[in-house]
């Protein structure tokens, strides 16, 4: 890529110089320890179990990558295997984040595209939801779910997910007003109908954001333990699990082993992100709250 | 003759009349058709697409907080439930009590907050500010300080509490700088649980709102920025009369999401600590309720307490925002 020129990235003073330099250092301290802390627990995961016991510090004198596949044998919980609490945090993150990102688009066109009776009271009240800090809910939403609807421990709790006046709804409002007029109107008048410009013109015109706040959505199901906790206890995800081994660590014979599965957790969400990171940075611009 | 003409074109004269009003009124006709056929397939089309955000609002939002309320109000007793203010009374009764658990939740919610959203929020403006003027390393750097928040809580949660242990580096650094083979525990002990919660939030912290930080300064014009430099304009006046204010709309907007946590700002107290060592934050303790002693109507009414409080200050800051700032648009 070619090297921008641009005063804004190359002019610099004696005094900003210094900012910078301080800064410089500041970043490569965090980021060596940031490294250091991920690095320490890549090392646990491969040693072995006397080495482990014996002085955890230690650089271990062999690799075990057998750790990793004994990791799937031992860790259980709620008799669930790692492999299940692996297909668990799959069908949460992924049809969570689909159902979230594409209800987000339903309503995020239609505010942003469209004058309907009533347009702003609603618009109006998503804004207000989003905003009032609403503190005690959770009793209430817990008996609707676990009792009222019984869809606890169960994939059928994802409708939860349907949202679509989140704050989601602000980034795809904002992207969808942005897009020119001249598209839909040239559909319409080649006879396309509301439905063939939203899912034939607009949706892949917004797969940019789309994407964007899609895997942010996957990397943050995947991540979230207290919602697994509170309404999936007999259907652990990986985050939810390791809250659970956590709490039984004394129990857990093979430690090595036990970080093994902490690795294996974090790997995708690294990954998903590594590969999309530009992508996340350069959609996700949120509007203001004005109603 | 004459007049038998005369009626002829008069009766001509209507025909013709007549034959213009119908295409008249049969063209507005199909016009009118054709356009209320669209305005119904629009509205067919708007009501589909917010049918189901709809449905979800009622049932997860307006119900929700209505049976919250209900449940504040409520007690039950060995002959069914009762309508009371008991919950009320032990709520504010708790908070004004020296060395209650929801009094030093509320001490812990603030301070989390304040770390949380003012400290590191301000500290993500900078970091942003010198990835947005490319420091040397900065994509490096945006990936590395992002891998704590994407990574699960749980995970890094695991790592840290290990860390901490006797046999952890942590451990043995205290045992080495403090020539002692005691070493304390920092996540049960009230002297430094806390203190390490707050560490642990500040040092996984800092890349939370780099996305939306990053995507905003992205934006700015370029020959906005150069002719500010050209001008002569330093580091800090860039930073707070131009980044600033042309970021306004989403930091505003991120500002004020960050208020309405002001009462549910928790960090990772259930992996970390589970609450001992006085670590309770108000969420904490509403959630350890609800999950683990199957309790609902005390922490409604606590919750309805706080919401009472902090919905005229989100409005409030809201309200002077728009009022005494102005989104600029470029």
């Amino acid at each position: 890529m070619a090297k921008d020129t641009s005063i804004i990235f190359n002019r610099r003073t004696t005094g900003e110089r210094i900012w910078f330099i301080a800064a410089f250092v500041i970043f490569i301290l965090y980021s060596l320890l940031v490294i250091a802390f991920f690095g320490w627990a890549l090392k646990c995961s491969l040693m072995d179990l006397d080495e482990f016991y014996y002085n955890p510090v230690a650089w271990p004198s062999k690799l075990h990558f057998e750790n990793y596949k004994i990791a799937f044998e031992v860790l259980e919980y709620s008799n669930t295997t790692f492999f299940g609490m692996v297909i668990n945090s799959l069908w949460f993150s992924i049809g969570g984040a689909v159902l979230n990102v594409f209800i987000h688009c339903c309503t995020g066109y239609v505010f942003g595209k469209y004058e309907f009776w009533g347009k702003k009271f609603m618009l109006s009240v998503a804004i207000f939801t989003m905003i009032i800090p609403i503190v005690g809910a959770l009793p209430a939403s817990y008996r609707l779910i676990c009792g009222t609807l019984g869809i606890n421990n169960s994939p059928l709790y994802l409708i939860t997910m349907l949202g679509g006046l989140g704050s989601n709804l602000m980034i795809m409002m904002a992207f969808f007003k942005g897009i020119d007029r001249s598209y839909a109107e040239a559909a319409f008048i080649d006879g396309a109908t509301d439905w063939q410009v939203f899912i034939k013109i607009m949706i892949p015109m917004a797969k940019g954001p789309i994407l964007a706040i899609g895997i942010m959505a996957v990397i943050s199901g995947w991540n979230n333990y207290t919602t697994p906790i509170l309404y999936l206890d007999k259907m652990p995800t990986l985050a939810s699990g390791l809250y659970y081994f956590n709490q039984a660590i004394q129990y857990v014979d093979n430690k090595p082993a036990y970080f093994a599965g902490v690795i294996m957790t974090m790997i995708p969400a690294l990954v998903l992100f590594s590969i999309s990171s530009n992508r996340i940075m350069g959609n996700v611009v949120m509007g203001g709250l004005k109603g | 003759m004459k007049a038998w003409q005369k009626v002829k074109d008069i009766g001509y004269d209507i025909s013709c009349w007549f034959h213009n009003l119908k295409n008249k009124l049969f063209k507005n006709r199909q016009k009118k058709s054709n356009f209320s056929t669209k305005k119904k397939s629009q509205s067919i089309f708007v009501f589909a697409m917010l049918i189901v955000p709809i449905i979800h609002f009622l049932v997860f939002w307006v119900y929700v907080n209505f049976s919250s309320i209900m449940f504040a109000f409520q007690k039950n007793t060995p002959t069914g439930i009762v309508f009371t203010l008991e919950n009320f009374e032990y709520a504010i009764k708790e908070i004004f009590r020296e060395g209650s658990t929801i009094s030093s939740a509320l001490k812990n919610t603030l301070v989390t907050w304040v770390l949380d959203n003012v400290v590191m929020f301000a500290l993500s403006i900078l970091w942003s500010w010198f990835i947005y003027k490319r420091i040397k390393g900065g994509a490096v750097f945006r990936i590395i300080f992002y891998i704590p928040v994407i990574v699960s809580g749980a995970a890094v949660t695991t790592i840290f509490t290990f860390m901490l242990q006797a046999k952890g580096p942590i451990g043995q650094l205290y045992q080495v700088l403090y020539h002692t083979k005691e070493v304390p525990s920092f996540l049960l002990d009230e002297r430094y649980a806390m203190k390490t919660v707050l560490i642990y939030i500040f040092l996984t912290g800092f890349g939370g709102n780099m996305v939306l930080l990053s995507g905003a300064m992205s934006r700015i014009p370029k020959e906005m920025m150069e002719s500010a430099i050209m001008d002569g304009c330093g580091m800090w006046r860039e930073i707070f009369n131009f980044v600033i204010p042309l970021c306004w709309s989403t930091l505003s907007t991120m500002l004020i999401i960050s208020l309405a946590a002001l009462f549910t700002a928790s960090g990772p107290i259930l992996l970390l600590t589970g609450g001992a060592g006085k670590t309770f934050t108000l969420s904490y303790w509403i959630f350890y309720q609800v999950k683990f002693l199957g309790k609902y109507n005390q922490p409604a009414a606590l919750g309805l307490i706080f919401t009472f409080i902090g919905m005229p200050i989100v409005l409030g800051v809201r309200w002077f925002f728009g009022k005494f700032f102005t989104d600029l648009e470029y």
